[in-house]
């Protein structure tokens, strides 16, 4: 039995050789008009995106959101938040069913994310440099 | 009544499975939010009754099913519930029960106030050791978290003080203040373990417990180093409850056949954890003192100990290998008594000093097949025979059919398997 295990970690292995991939753009993370700050740093976004700053300092809401999947999204969790999609979604989970937190709003397109974050007090998202952001604080911009 | 919830539990978390969604809103604002896990294991041993018929073609009684909801009523409070419900072989049996329920109000970052009942945070993952598709292993490391422990230190109703404290250049601190008191079943395992501590052959029950506090205390320090952090955390928790031997083996008339029984338990951990990358290496260190008092219950010349300290340790590494597919390993050691690591005291019969101790060299793989779908499956060498329970059948007669002396009977050197399946949303 022990020898299918051993067996079945090698093949499996093996196999993720296959599977990776590279991806490079520029990112913005932006934040609504309300938001009280200018600008963040790396160190701050990442404590937001992980649930361990919740309120700005003028007790407003911290509403952050996140794009469904991809490039961006992994280019960002890996630059900002230190974490790959993986580790993410399971630090979210984790804060879910042990009752610590609730799962970031996501959306599927970049022009959905800026409106939301346009309408929404305190919130803030990221996007690619190649999306609309004339009517939203950019916080934070990284050549990747 | 009880099989009547649990099929209406499985039935509404079975409907939420079919819908193949993230999560749910309900109400006119739209923000109640609903997640939910089930998952199904097979788990077997070469030889011993891992918390039940395992050792015999295995066992199918291993599950967990949880459904959660929660809502942020105002940007300050938010309120939440989980029903849970689990089966590990004796232990659980699908009883659906409130895992947690709370109200929680941020006051700022580093002071938020709970109450209701509460997960404890001890270790780094006692408090999402439900949860089995936020690891890589199956079993976590039974040194640490042992799942016959699962019941008394899983959570309690009462009022939490956390926060999270950054500290500039030295890092970051989160803390969690605990108070209230837990509750556990007189047939459940902690009551079990309880009864493992007499001499099998007095027939000992310990029913009516009645927990009269329980304190918890948990820092958790995230260093500059990316990724690193250390923890320490501790609790103390003391119950009695009325204890009875079988009266026809009546030890002296001084030594009453039943009587009260007084019992603080006081347990601390030390954790590692240092993450790099998709590599992830943690190492625990965990100890518990147990102080038993049940006057003149024993004669003095019984081997039994009223006060003793047991002690677990391990260290595992994981690595994620690409998005679907995950490795871990782990090395655990436990001991019953640390003051008697060899069981050779006299407490066990000839043959069963490995009753004192259990090591454990684990190999898990993770597959993930979806983002919602985990198949996982692990195999364990263990040498020793503690942790387990007499009363799931780890007995046999040291004596005669006609003068019986039952006693523990574990198999020194055996094997576990088990593979699981996950579904999340």
């Amino acid at each position: 039995m022990m020898k299918m295990v051993l067996r079945g970690m090698w093949v499996a292995a093996i196999l993720c050789l296959f599977s990776s991939s590279a991806f490079a753009e520029q990112l913005r993370v932006i934040g609504n008009r309300s938001v009280p700050v200018a600008s963040l740093e790396q160190k701050a976004i990442k404590d937001i995106y992980l649930g361990k700053v919740t309120m700005w300092n003028n007790g407003m809401k911290v509403v952050f959101v996140t794009l469904t999947k991809g490039d961006t999204q992994d280019a960002f969790l890996k630059k900002y938040v230190k974490k790959n999609r993986s580790t993410f979604n399971r630090h979210w989970k984790k804060k879910v069913f042990t009752g610590e937190g609730q799962m970031p709003l996501s959306f599927e397109k970049e022009r959905d994310l800026v409106e939301f974050v346009e309408k929404t007090k305190g919130a803030i998202g990221f996007v690619t440099s190649g999306a609309a952001t004339d009517q939203v604080k950019i916080l934070s911009e990284m050549s990747i | 009544m009880m099989k009547r919830t649990a099929s209406l539990f499985a039935g509404l978390l079975v409907f939420l499975l079919a819908q193949n969604v993230g999560a749910y809103e309900l109400g006119a604002l739209g923000n109640v939010n609903i997640h939910g896990f089930i998952s199904q294991g097979y788990i077997m041993t070469t030889d011993n009754k891992f918390f039940g018929d395992t050792d015999d073609g295995g066992s199918y009684q291993f599950n967990e099913r949880g459904l959660n909801f929660s809502s942020d009523v105002s940007d300050r409070l938010r309120i939440g519930l989980q029903v849970f419900s689990r089966d590990f072989g004796t232990l659980g049996d699908n009883e659906v029960t409130i895992d947690w329920a709370y109200a929680d109000y941020t006051f700022t970052e580093w002071a938020n106030f709970k109450a209701g009942k509460i997960k404890l945070p001890q270790g780094l993952y006692n408090t999402s050791r439900d949860v089995d598709m936020l690891r890589t292993s199956i079993l976590l490391p039974q040194s640490v978290y042992n799942e016959g422990w699962r019941d008394s230190i899983n959570a309690m109703n009462g009022f939490e003080l956390y926060g999270y404290v950054p500290a500039g250049a030295v890092g970051s601190f989160e803390y969690h203040a605990q108070g209230g008191v837990n509750q556990f079943k007189d047939d459940g395992a902690e009551m079990r373990l309880l009864e493992d501590q007499f001499p099998v052959a007095l027939g000992v029950d310990v029913t009516n417990n009645q927990v009269d506090a329980t304190y918890v205390g948990s820092l958790v320090w995230e260093t500059p180093l990316e990724g690193f952090r250390i923890g320490a955390s501790g609790w103390q928790m003391s119950f009695d409850g009325d204890i009875t031997r079988n009266p026809v083996k009546a030890l002296s008339e001084e030594n009453p056949v039943s009587c009260l029984i007084d019992v603080t338990q006081t347990g601390w951990t030390t954790s590692l954890e240092y993450a790099i990358g998709d590599l992830v290496l943690s190492t625990e260190y965990n100890r518990i003192n147990y102080e038993l008092s049940a006057p003149k219950f024993l004669p003095m010349n019984q081997n039994f100990e009223s006060d003793f300290d047991s002690e677990g340790y391990y260290g595992m590494g994981t690595y994620r290998f690409c998005d679907w597919f995950e490795l871990g390993t782990y090395y655990s050691e436990y001991y019953a008594d640390r003051t008697n690591k060899d069981g050779d005291d006299g407490r066990y019969p000839d043959g069963q000093e490995h009753r004192g101790y259990l090591k454990d060299l684990a190999l898990s793989l993770r597959f993930d097949i979806t983002e919602n779908w985990i198949l996982k499956v692990e195999g364990h060498k263990m040498k020793g025979g503690a942790i387990m329970l007499n009363s799931d059948g780890n007995t046999k007669n040291y004596g005669t059919s006609l003068a019986p002396n039952i006693g523990p009977d574990y198999t020194k050197n055996w094997e576990l398997y088990t593979a699981k399946v996950s579904y999340s949303f």
